[in-house]
């Protein structure tokens, strides 16, 4: 880290809020381009003057075939990449020629997809220091030294026979690699917990559930705070300068909410804190700062991870240090990173189970009728629990000002329990159909959303949902792909398809673009979604039969000139 | 021969015996879980229910039975990653239930009922759930008693992960009574309790079911084969259920005040006709009619139509437009019903 201080130093002096740094460069070190998750790379030598001439440079099977949702990082002139299932390999690759360098391939449990609630999926790796830190979906962090792939550490994080599994890569802080782990649908109490790097010794573990005695605990009903979810199961974010750390977390446990709380909109001061919220923690103790609550006494699995994107903009004339979150429920929530503030909230996809929010709480003003209760069956709730967004990353392009959203429209019915199935028991029969295009038909839309102004500049919509994640450059562009296959460049400000490429299945994966010898490279882990249509009846099916399954990572080139 | 021909024939010859549903059964390869008694397990000593019966009923078909052994922690994918993945043919003690899996599982008749059931010291004299009020109730994390029991409210419920953990706080005396899955209860008092406590099932809906033997859909010789022989072997059954604990005798409802405690659905509270309309037409005009699709947004009747906009619309609902994708609904809706619509639709216009 001595070599990396003073510049973030120089950076908390020069940048104030910092995130002007806070962009990919060259290289592309880590999850979302940068700490903040923008996922924005200022390279520009592939732009929307030259990008119809993109073709592949190499590509890397992944060597498993199932729900690939990897985003390769570059350190130095390796790419490290992960496959699914456990993951299964981790490479580090030449990154201009594709050459295996080493290949890590943990022995994971038999039979571990029984314990991961949304697929054996893993979402790729972080670096500090010489070593690669992979979460595994056997519950268990690992250090790799990341010139041999040899393991250095290996630290225990949580049980995975209670259904909690690591699927996402670790926020790098200091000296700290912090990681959460899912398991909000199995009755997990969920936690961030911070591993030394050097020793894979916890240093600090964050309850996202408080126990008794702490703050928030009166907001559960009865014990139910002991098995209450909230879990972090994607990446966080970090702010160098405000030295905070930010994560989501999950829909609380379980979906019942008349476990959780009353059985109806007015849940008042039950809560059910700190589930389906946004967290700002001091990385130092892991003490909580501020937080803020998008979907209180959650019964839609409305999950609060999706990432929070940090930016500096202009509000009322003001440089504001903000964060962006498209949230499962419906609204795109722009926020005063500092002290956890609302600015403002606005529905980006078709909604209709509350019809805004209110400023002055911070609350979802509710449709009664759209909550779904013990005995009643709320019908065509939109979105349905896959969100408005999923964990499918955006980014946020400060050239243009806009943020690329891979958005869905599906709505569902609902009913105030959930079939759980018990070992050697049965289960609550009550079935949720999930399989509902929502309203226009469409089922997905690659939005650029207008976060100052609350607004959609342009969109283009998709008859079949799941799109991948995005990235966008300073080359006027933003990439991704869908679930048939197709990586696609967009021209940023407009929208317009500039340039396709079949990758042979399904992308939910976000792309990344990096820069060796004076050449950019554009790479993207194509693999489609395996458990996800299962969820969706017949829309699953067009979705299966939209691409088969794989695992590959592409990387694309210009010609040279 | 070359591989590629022998694994040809075998599957052929899979093939052929798969179709010759009424042809004799040369094993029966069952799927169960390693480490759940009283229904299976693959130690020595007591290996269950669903094992003995599994004996018994290959026994009387005259085919071995052989285990495929997998944990069987979450029900359907346990089924897809055994049964369905072709790695066994029977699968004992899945719910008998129309919805389970029907699209590639087909289930026997039921040979057993069983159910949640109550667990406590006789000497609180249990009859009625209202025994019960403001003890400390153990139960199970996201089961059906935790979600009924909450919803009645008046007990201090102790919330479990696992059934053991829930008696083993009973038998230290940390909770009055604990709901769990009533084999597990009766099993855990006959070998834990001695047989000191009371286990009495529980009435309710999602409460009880009746267990069945799962094959694969289209393995009909061998459902109706499995079937014949469970009918057969009633009395063998109960011994098995005795010997293991199950729980029988009078249960203690949830009924009454389940009917009682409900709250009355608000659905009641939207207009009849919004009903109607998110049950019939939202799927193409959007829940409430708040279509962002414009051609199909049912706000601007007025606007387009102006004053023949009633006309208009009771036209297209009852007699559809084929050529616009809009179907016919005077077979499906009542006049009545289309009226209804209509004044909701009249509400909602921009």
């Amino acid at each position: 880290m001595k070599r990396v201080t003073p510049l973030v130093t120089l950076c908390s002096l020069l940048c104030l809020a910092s995130v002007a740094a806070a962009q990919s460069g060259a290289a592309w070190g880590v999850y979302g381009g940068d700490a903040a998750n923008t996922r924005y790379s200022t390279l520009g030598k592939i732009n929307t003057g030259n990008v119809q001439q993109l073709r592949v440079a190499w590509a890397l099977q992944l060597g498993s075939v199932r729900s690939q949702e990897s985003s390769p990082i570059l350190v130095g002139d390796t790419l490290y990449v992960t496959s699914s299932f456990g993951p299964k390999n981790v490479f580090a690759v030449d990154a201009k020629t594709g050459t295996v360098r080493w290949r890590y391939s943990p022995d994971v449990p038999g039979g571990i997809d029984q314990f991961a609630c949304c697929d054996v999926n893993n979402r790729g790796v972080a670096h500090a220091n010489g070593k690669i830190f992979v979460g595994r979906l056997d519950g268990h962090m690992v250090a790799l030294d990341a010139k041999t792939g040899q393991e250095l550490w290996k630290t225990q994080v949580v049980d995975f026979t209670q259904g909690s599994v690591i699927t996402s890569p670790p926020t790098i802080v200091k000296n700290l690699v912090i990681t959460g782990f899912g398991g909000g649908e199995y009755g997990a109490r969920g936690y961030i917990s911070a591993l030394d790097q050097d020793t894979g010794k916890e240093v600090w573990r964050f309850w996202t559930v408080p126990g008794p005695g702490e703050p928030g605990n009166d907001t559960w009903k009865g014990d139910s705070w002991k098995f209450g979810g909230a879990t972090a199961w994607l990446i966080g974010s970090y702010d160098p300068a405000l030295n905070l750390l930010y994560y989501g977390t999950s829909n609380p446990s379980p979906w019942g909410g008349s476990i959780r709380g009353p059985d109806s909109g007015n849940y008042g001061n039950v809560t059910n804190l700190y589930s389906s919220s946004t967290l700002a923690l001091n990385p130092d103790t892991g003490k909580l700062v501020w937080h803020y609550q998008s979907t209180p006494h959650d019964v839609w699995d409305y999950d609060g991870v999706n990432e929070l994107v940090l930016a500096d903009v202009s509000i009322n004339g003001q440089m504001t240090p903000v964060m962006f979150k498209a949230d499962r429920n419906g609204f795109f929530y722009v926020l005063n990173r500092k002290t956890g503030q609302l600015i403002s909230a606005k529905d980006y996809v078709p909604i209709n189970w509350a019809t805004g929010v209110d400023m002055a709480t911070g609350r979802p003003i509710e449709v009664a009728d759209k909550r779904p209760r013990f005995k009643f069956r709320a019908m065509n709730i939109c979105p349905n629990l896959l969100g408005g967004k999923n964990w499918h990353p955006m980014s946020y392009n400060p050239q243009t000002g806009l943020v690329y959203i891979p958005s869905i429209n599906l709505c569902m019915d609902m009913e105030g329990a959930e079939p759980a199935y018990k070992r050697g028991s049965f289960y609550l029969a009550f079935e949720f159909d999930l399989g509902k295009g929502g309203p226009g038909g469409y089922m997905s839309e690659l939005m650029a959303w207008d976060p100052v102004k609350q607004q959609k500049v342009w969109g283009n919509k998709d008859a079949l949902p799941w799109l991948g994640g995005t990235m966008t450059t300073a080359g006027g562009l933003v990439f991704h792909g869908d679930v048939r296959g197709w990586f696609k460049a967009l021209d940023a400000k407009t929208g317009k398809l500039l340039w396709q490429f079949n990758t042979g299945s399904g992308i939910s994966a976000a792309p990344v673009t990096y820069e060796l010898d004076g050449k950019q490279y554009v790479a993207v882990v194509s693999g489609r979604t395996f458990s996800i249509p299962v969820f969706l009846g017949p829309i699953g099916k067009q979705m299966v039969d939209a691409s088969p399954e794989g695992g590959t990572l592409f990387v694309f080139e210009l010609p040279s000139p | 021969m070359p591989k590629g021909a022998i694994a040809l024939l075998c599957a052929i010859l899979l093939g052929l015996s798969a179709a010759q549903a009424a042809g004799p059964i040369a094993k029966l390869r069952v799927c169960a879980d390693p480490d759940n008694l009283p229904f299976s397990s693959e130690r020595g000593g007591e290996r269950g229910l669903y094992v003995e019966l599994a004996e018994l009923v290959a026994s009387r078909l005259g085919a071995p039975a052989e285990y495929f052994w997998w944990r069987s922690y979450f029900g359907r994918r346990t089924v897809r990653n055994t049964l369905l993945s072709d790695e066994c043919d029977a699968y004992f003690g899945l719910p008998y239930d129309k919805s389970f899996m029907s699209q590639s599982v087909a289930l026997t008749r039921p040979f057993l009922d069983m159910g949640y059931a109550v667990i406590a010291p006789r000497a609180l004299g249990l009859s009625a759930l209202d025994d019960l009020k403001g003890r400390r109730v153990a139960v199970q994390f996201s089961s059906a008693p935790q979600l009924l029991l909450s919803e009645r409210g008046g007990y201090e419920l102790v919330t479990f992960r696992e059934p053991e953990e829930a008696l083993d706080a009973l038998a230290r005396r940390e909770v009055d009574a604990a709901f769990v899955w009533g084999p597990v209860a009766g099993y855990f008092n006959k070998k834990r309790l001695g047989g000191a406590y009371q286990v009495s099932p529980v009435a309710g809906p999602g409460l009880q079911w009746q267990a069945a033997v799962g094959v694969r859909k289209g393995q009909d010789g061998l459902r109706a084969a499995i079937e014949g022989e469970l009918a057969q072997l009633g009395p063998d059954i109960a011994r098995l259920a005795d010997k293991y604990g199950f729980p029988s005798g009078p249960a203690i409802g949830f009924e009454r005040a389940a009917e009682s405690g409900a709250p009355a659905p608000s659905v009641g509270s939207a207009p009849p006709g919004r009903s109607l309309f998110n049950q019939h037409c939202s799927h193409c005009h959007a829940p409430n009619a708040m279509s962002p699709e414009p051609s199909r947004d049912l706000r601007r009747l007025r606007v387009r139509y102006g004053d023949k906009m009633w006309d208009v619309t009771y036209a297209a609902v009852k007699e559809g437009r084929p050529t616009k994708g809009m179907p016919t609904w005077g077979d499906v809706l009542s006049a009545d019903a289309i009226a209804q619509i209509m004044i909701f639709l009249e509400s909602v216009q921009n």
